[in-house]
Formats: C-alpha cells, structure tokens, sequence
C-alpha cells in the first residue's frame, strides 16, 4: 500500500514519557498535528500492573487517557500498532501493516520488555513475565488454580507479585542471584529489613543463589538453585529485569547503545529525533555516565523536557541527570530509596543512620560534600519530592548538617522554603507583596 | 488542562506566620473529625532551630507535577476549579506522587493509609478563615491586576506617542504606583514630548509636572524636594528621563545629586539613543546597533563602541536603591517601584528600565513586550536590584540557562546588519556583564 499520511509530531509510545511530552507539546502548539502510535489503547502504566494481581485496582480503570481527551488534544491515534523501522533521512516510519508516516519531529518512547537471562529451561513456556495487560490476566487465570508459586528475581516487580499472591493464600518462594533482596533499589540495611518483614510472613528470600535450571512437568514447575535447593511450585513469575526495545532502529543512523543515547534535551544523535523514558539512555546525575534509568519519575522529567524541545522552545531548563528513586510498599509498611543510599566507596562520605527497631522506622542519610546525594527510609514521614529536590538541586547544608540528621522532615520542609518554594511562588505570582 | 483561567489559591506569607497551629485545628475539624495532627492537609515547621513557622501545603500547581508521576490516573486536575483531585477508587498507594511534588503538597497519613492533599474545602478552605495574622490569604492571580487597575491613572487619555511605545506603559503604570502627591519632571525627549507637558496651557498629568533642561533634571529635584522638606510636606520627587538626559547630558548634575544623596526617585527610561530628535547614537546605544550617526555602510556596521553600564555606576554613587526593570516583567517592575518609594524618604532611588523603541530600533510594534523579554531571557538585561542598608545585589529573575543572544538581535531591525564576529562581541560582552554583577552577590 503506497497510503503516506503526513504529521507535525509523532510520538512512538503511550505511556508516561509519550504522554508527559504530548501534554507538553500542547502547551506550546495547540494547532501542529500531533500522531500517537500505541501498541495498546486506552494507554496505562506498567508501573500498576502488580496492583490488578493484588486486587487493589481493577483493570478497567487503571488506564490513563480515554477518547475524549485525544479528541480535545487533536491528536490522531494510531492504535494497536508498532514500528518496524525509521528512516531519519526520509523522515518517515514503517508500521507492522505497511503503513509509513512522515514525521518534522519524532519522539521514541518505545518503552522496555522483560527479558529472562539463558538459565536451562527457562523460557515464555514455563515462566510468566508482567510488563502487559495481557500479562496479567495470564497470571491472574494461572493463580487461580496454584497453591503455591516461585518468583525468580527479588527487583520491586518480584517482591510485590510475592506479597500480592502470598495475600491470597498462596505460599511464595523467591530467588534472586545477587547477595541481598531489592538489589540496586535499597542499601542492604534496607533491604534486611525488608527481608525480614517478608520472613514473618512467610515468604522465604534464597539469595546469593542464582537459579540453574527450570524444569516443568504436570502443572508444576521445578526450579534448581545453585547452592543445591529444589523449589517447586505451581507458577514460575521471572522478573529477572528489561531490556530497552529499539529492534526497529536497527538500519537506522540513531546512535544506540543499551538504550538509544540521548543528550541534555533528550534529542537523539539524528535531528528532529528525540528519545525519552525506559527506552533513553541519558545522563546520570552523579557521573558522566549515560545509563538506563527506567523509573517512572524519570519518564516524566525526559517527556517534559522531550516535549519543550520539539516544539523549539527556547531556554530548556536542561536534564540533570538521572537520580534513581523508588517506593516500595510492603505489608502495610513503606520504603523509599533515593539517590546515592549505599555508595560503592566510603572515601568522602558522611552516613548517619536511625534505627527504631519496635516502630519498625529506619532512616539512612548519605551526604556528600556538604550536600545531601542520598538516603533511604522506611515508615519515615519524610516527604520524598522535597527530599529528591535537595539532591537534585545541590542545596547546601554545610551550616544545618547535624539538625538535619535528627529533625529530617521539619528541616527539609524548611530548605525547601528557603531554597525555591519563596522563590516560585512569587514567579507564579500568587504573591501580591 | 485548560490554560489562561485564573484559579483561586491559597497564597502562603511566611514573614506573618506565627506557627499557632490554628489552621491545623480547622483542617482537622473540616477533614478527619479527630485531633491527630498527623490528618493535617497543611502542615506548619515546627521545633527547628531558627523562627519559621511557614506551612507546607499543596499549591494546585498549574501544570502539577504529581498529576503525570501516578500510574492509575487517580490525580487530575480540575479545569473548572484549578484544583488537584484526588480519586481514592483509582489510587493505589504507590506513593509516587509524593516523589513528583517538590513542596509537600501530597503526603502519606500512615492513619489513613493512603495519601492527602488539601482540595480548597470546595472553595471555602477552612485554615484560611482561622488565619488570625494573614499568613494565609484565598485569592486568585487575577485580583493582582486588578489591584494595579483600581489605582488612579494620573495620565491624559490621550498621548502622542507612536503605535507600541514602551514609554506610555511605564509613564501610566508608574504614576499609577507613586501617587497622586508626586512632583514630576520630565526633561528633553519623548516624555514630554508625547504629552506630560501637556496643551494649551493645561498639564498632561494630574499632579504637578515641569520641562527642566537637558543638564539640570536632578538638580531642579532636588531643590524642591529641600523646599517641601523645610515646610514640612512629604512630596514624592519623580523624575522620568530618558538615557540621553541620564546617561549623557544629563549625568552631572544625577551625580552630584546621588552623591549628595537627595531624596528622589529617578527612572532612566533608556531606548538606547536619542529617538526624539531623529534617532542618535547615546553612550548607552550598545555595540553594532545601527543609529543615524553610527550608519551601516562599506565602512562602518554600527556603533564601534560598547555601551556605559549605568545602573552599576549609579550603584557605586550609594543610592539607597538601584534596580533595573524590563516592562516585560511587570510584577517586577511594581515591586522595585514599591522600594524605589520608601528608599526615597531617605535618600535616591534609582531604577534603569530597558524600553525597547519600535521607531527607534526598526521592529514592528507589536512584537514590545516579546524584545522586552527577550533582552531579559538573553542576559542582556539582566533584572536585579542593590540596597544600600544591606549592600547587597540580589537577581530578581535569574536566568539560568540564557538563549543566545542572536535570538534577541534578531527581533530587532537596528542589528540586521550584524557579522558573526559583531555577534559574538556582543555574546562575550553579555556573559562578562553577568559575571561582573554576580561577584556583587552576596554569598
């Protein structure tokens, strides 16, 4: 089919990096034509995909957008497609039927996919992935008929499915290669904590113990670990990490690596091609490195920032880098992690710790030169984006340093005052002054 | 998101708040039904070091940031009334919104289990009314403007200005904010020319007006601002001068005068040049502009030298104020007025206003405010002001991440001509001027 439709903008990708910049661009341009394509329509986020398994939100109302809202926003949706190829110097894109669309900018927020590391056995056909709708409702008609069920990798993804199905009676195990739970997300105080909130309910952690072999048979899976256990359950759920889905750049000139490789406003190596979210590979805020970030604060800041710069906005407030945060809810208890929790040297650092053992609290501040880069906490009344702002912003605390450490929550709340809540109030001019 | 409506917020004065929790009491009353703060939606500092009480609540930002951080779309907001909504049923307690707010505005109630916001008590918020010393005010964006609009306009209606005149927005604007018991002067150049003088033997303001010369402005002022000081009236001395009676002609006696430290409020209204007369160079026309005595030829591309940087001499004169203003920036430009009158009662306030000049500068008249904002997002005109009792220079807009100054240049018609290598002049000048004002800054 020769059919070439024509747009202004076009945004690979729904969710939160695609919509972010989406609402951005119509802040900006309320005319230039705007085309989504969308693997899945209504648009929703992974990220809620745990809470359908668990009960807590049914799946018709998690999704983010309906049609009215793309009829307000003139946009023209492409849905339950993908792309097989981008072509920077035609300035189009192919779909999966044929169709091509000419694009002035072009935004990939592709997204990511669940991969499953070359463990014997270990394939879609004996274990469940949950990075989809379709996903979950696979999980969900499996569960309904286990007793019992193996979570292979202990990331924020495998120790929520275990929480959730453990509240349905179901007796999970987890198994995860690296020495602690939460690998990556929380430092190992942290996450020992955790650990243990988990035991009491439980749900047994095997870590430092890598699986090596899955092996299923009448309903049952059997899963070998290294140090000699045989688990066996009813389901295997591997959430063993994602990788960036950019299979459709592979001709194209977009310079990639594990991610495709972004600068400051998100713009790709190609003009008029800018990437944002899971499938970015941008700065990280505490080195020169380009990382993958994956998170969805992340998504949000790329998108907006995506957003600016294809309309051509002016003076873009530049990314600072990824910091990685996260929020982990578990048995009615919460964790945060933020920044630099548990720095690989010591060498420069100052940590300052609290433990309330039967308020089950704890409280982990990691500063560097006279600035806050990290911290993590659990049941702390801290408030988090204030918390982030103070890393993000490189707030000096050289004078408050020891206050800080023993009234976290009330003196945050105060730098935030004095730091850019005066300040922007009175550029949002609610100040009559 | 609907955008251009204004919405009603609670505005936060920290310098009123006296931490008596009394707004915590009412949020409590109209929200939980019980006495544990922890349920507060507005949440006062409280037992740090330093005396600061200011509440941490949301601001229902108009682009808010928590609404795009939730993955069930259980935060909107409401286009009707500017509020950030809650949806319980659609919340899963990820708390990731709490991450996306930079303020505290949404926080977790480990009680409730789940997160809280404030939501305006649907239009009636209850701390506000509790609020005994105004720390917290319910308004809306727009009663700003409308407070400037109720203040007299002191200017005829009708002026003569040309089509986009910067002058006539800050001439009604800042006679508005002095007052009514204010003695103008308005010496050579387009002020008194477009009307302040006034017809037929009438004045073109409704406070009392006068033509000094070119050279004498501040002296004249200072004279009879002595005079209603020694019968014992407070007249404000208000003199609206253009560069050329600022920067050039008129620099002696201003300098004399600020040394002396005579009670006035001098505006420079600099358009870079001598429009009145037929568009002359003036020491503060800036490198490359054409005029018609520094013309584009074979030879010569524009003015060959830099521009004087007058505010910063007249800081160095210890007025007891020195700010700069772009009429881009409004708001700003009435704060600065607002000090520029109580430094007046003790000695001279000075403020330099960029006035882009569509006759002058060759750009079409209704791109003013777009070159006013430009000079200021491009550095140029960088927006600060310097308080003598405290000796420090503070920016009132930084500008962070500055657009390059070609971007402005190539608004305005007097640069058409420019060369690479004059646009990189004028770049590095720009960047230097910055870090000169910065080491002002105290730190």
């Amino acid at each position: 089919m020769d059919h070439k439709s024509h747009t202004k903008y076009l945004i690979i990708g729904g969710s939160h990096a695609g919509l972010t910049a989406l609402d951005e661009i119509r802040v900006y341009d309320h005319e230039g034509a705007v085309t989504l394509v969308t693997k899945e329509y209504p648009p929703y986020s992974p990220t809620v995909l745990p809470y359908i398994i668990s009960g807590k939100i049914n799946d018709r109302s998690i999704f983010l957008r309906d049609d009215q809202y793309f009829l307000e926003k003139k946009v023209t949706l492409v849905k339950n497609r993908s792309v097989v190829a981008v072509d920077t110097k035609a300035t189009e894109i192919t779909l999966d039927d044929g169709q091509k669309i000419q694009y002035e900018k072009l935004l990939i927020a592709s997204g990511a996919e669940p991969t499953l590391p070359p463990i014997p056995g270990l394939s879609p056909s004996s274990a469940f992935t949950l990075r989809t709708l379709a996903d979950v409702q696979r999980i969900l008609q499996e569960v309904s008929r286990v007793q019992s069920a193996l979570v292979l990798g202990a990331g924020l993804i495998g120790m929520h499915i275990a929480e959730c199905l453990a509240q349905k009676g179901i007796k999970v195990e987890v198994a995860e290669m690296l020495p602690q739970i939460l690998p990556g997300y929380f430092d190992r105080e942290c996450s020992e904590l955790i650990r243990r909130e988990f035991a009491s309910h439980e749900i047994n952690c095997y870590t430092n113990n890598s699986a090596t072999k899955v092996e299923t048979s009448n309903g049952k899976v059997v899963m070998n670990l290294q140090k000699g256990q045989r688990l066996e359950g009813g389901i295997l759920i591997a959430t063993t990490g994602i990788r960036a889905c950019f299979d459709f750049l592979v001709n194209s000139e977009i310079r990639t690596d594990r991610g495709i490789l972004v600068d400051d406003t998100m713009r790709t190596s190609v003009e008029n091609v800018w990437a944002a979210g899971d499938v970015a590979q941008a700065k990280d805020f505490f080195s020169d490195k380009k990382i993958l970030s994956a998170t969805l604060p992340d998504a949000v800041v790329q998108g907006k920032i995506a957003g600016k710069a294809m309309v051509g906005v002016e003076s873009i407030s530049p990314y600072p880098g990824s910091i990685p945060v996260n929020t982990f809810n578990f048995f009615g208890n919460r964790a945060l992690a933020i920044g630099l929790a548990n720095p690989e040297e010591k060498e420069g650092y100052e940590i300052d710790t609290m433990y309330l053992p039967t308020a089950k609290i704890y409280q982990k501040m990691v500063f560097k030169d006279n600035c806050l880069v990290g911290g993590s906490a659990i049941n702390s009344l801290l408030d988090p984006g204030i918390f982030l702002n103070l890393i993000r912003r490189k707030v000096d605390m050289a004078a408050v340093k020891a206050e800080f450490a023993g009234n976290p929550v009330q003196m945050s709340r105060r730098l935030m005052w004095k730091a850019w809540r005066k300040e922007e109030q009175e550029r949002k001019r609610d100040d009559i002054g | 998101m609907t955008l251009g409506k204004a919405y009603k917020t609670i505005a936060v004065y920290p310098e009123k708040c006296d931490g008596c929790g009394d707004c915590v009491q009412a949020c409590l009353e109209a929200k939980s039904y019980t006495k544990n703060p922890i349920h507060s939606r507005i949440k006062p500092i409280k037992e740090i070091h330093e005396e600061f009480f200011a509440p941490v609540i949301c601001l229902q930002c108009g682009d808010p940031s928590c609404v795009p951080h939730c993955p069930s779309g259980a935060l909107n907001k409401n286009p009707e009334s500017g509020v950030v909504e809650w949806n319980e049923e659609k919340c899963v307690n990820c708390l990731l919104c709490t991450l996306g707010c930079p303020y505290g505005g949404v926080s977790y109630d480990p009680v409730a289990e789940h997160v809280i916001k404030c939501d305006h008590c649907a239009g009636a918020p209850a701390c506000v009314k509790v609020c005994k010393p105004k720390a917290l005010e319910y308004k809306t964006v727009s009663e700003l403007y409308k407070k400037w609009g109720d203040l007299e306009d002191l200017f005829v209606p009708g002026l003569s200005a040309c089509l986009g005149c910067n002058s006539e927005l800050l001439m009604r604007h800042t006679l508005r904010r002095v007052g009514p018991d204010t003695v103008l002067a308005t010496p050579p150049g387009c002020i008194g020319g477009v009307g302040s003088v006034g017809y037929n033997g009438l004045t073109g303001t409704k406070t009392p007006v006068f033509f000094p010369l070119l050279t004498n402005t501040a002296s004249m002022l200072a004279g009879a601002r002595r005079y209603y000081n020694r019968i014992g009236r407070d007249v404000t001395m208000l003199a609206l001068a253009g560069d050329g009676g600022t920067a050039d002609v008129g620099f002696q006696s201003l300098s004399g005068a600020a040394e002396r430290g005579e009670q006035m409020i001098y505006i420079c209204i600099d358009n870079e040049g001598y429009m009145n007369t037929g568009v002359q160079r003036s020491g503060t026309t800036p490198y490359g502009a054409w005029t018609s005595t520094t013309p584009v030829g074979p030879a010569l591309r524009g003015k060959t030298r830099d521009n004087k940087y007058m505010p910063l001499i007249m800081m160095m004169h210890n007025c007891e104020y020195v700010a700069t203003a772009s009429l881009a920036f409004l708001e700003d430009y009435y704060k600065k007025l607002d000090k520029a009158i109580e430094a007046s009662k003790r000695g001279m306030a000075y403020i330099h206003v960029f006035s882009p000049c569509p006759t002058g500068w060759r750009f079409s008249p209704n791109m003013l405010i777009e070159v006013a904002r430009k000079g200021v997002e491009t550095n140029m005109v960088p927006l600060w002001e310097f308080e003598y009792k405290t000796g420090e220079l503070r920016f009132t807009y930084p500008v962070d991440n500055p657009v390059p100054v070609e971007k402005y240049l190539s608004l305005v018609g007097k640069y058409r001509h420019l060369s690479q290598e004059q646009i990189k002049h004028i770049q590095e000048v720009t960047n230097q001027r910055i870090e000169v004002l910065k080491k002002f800054v105290k730190i």
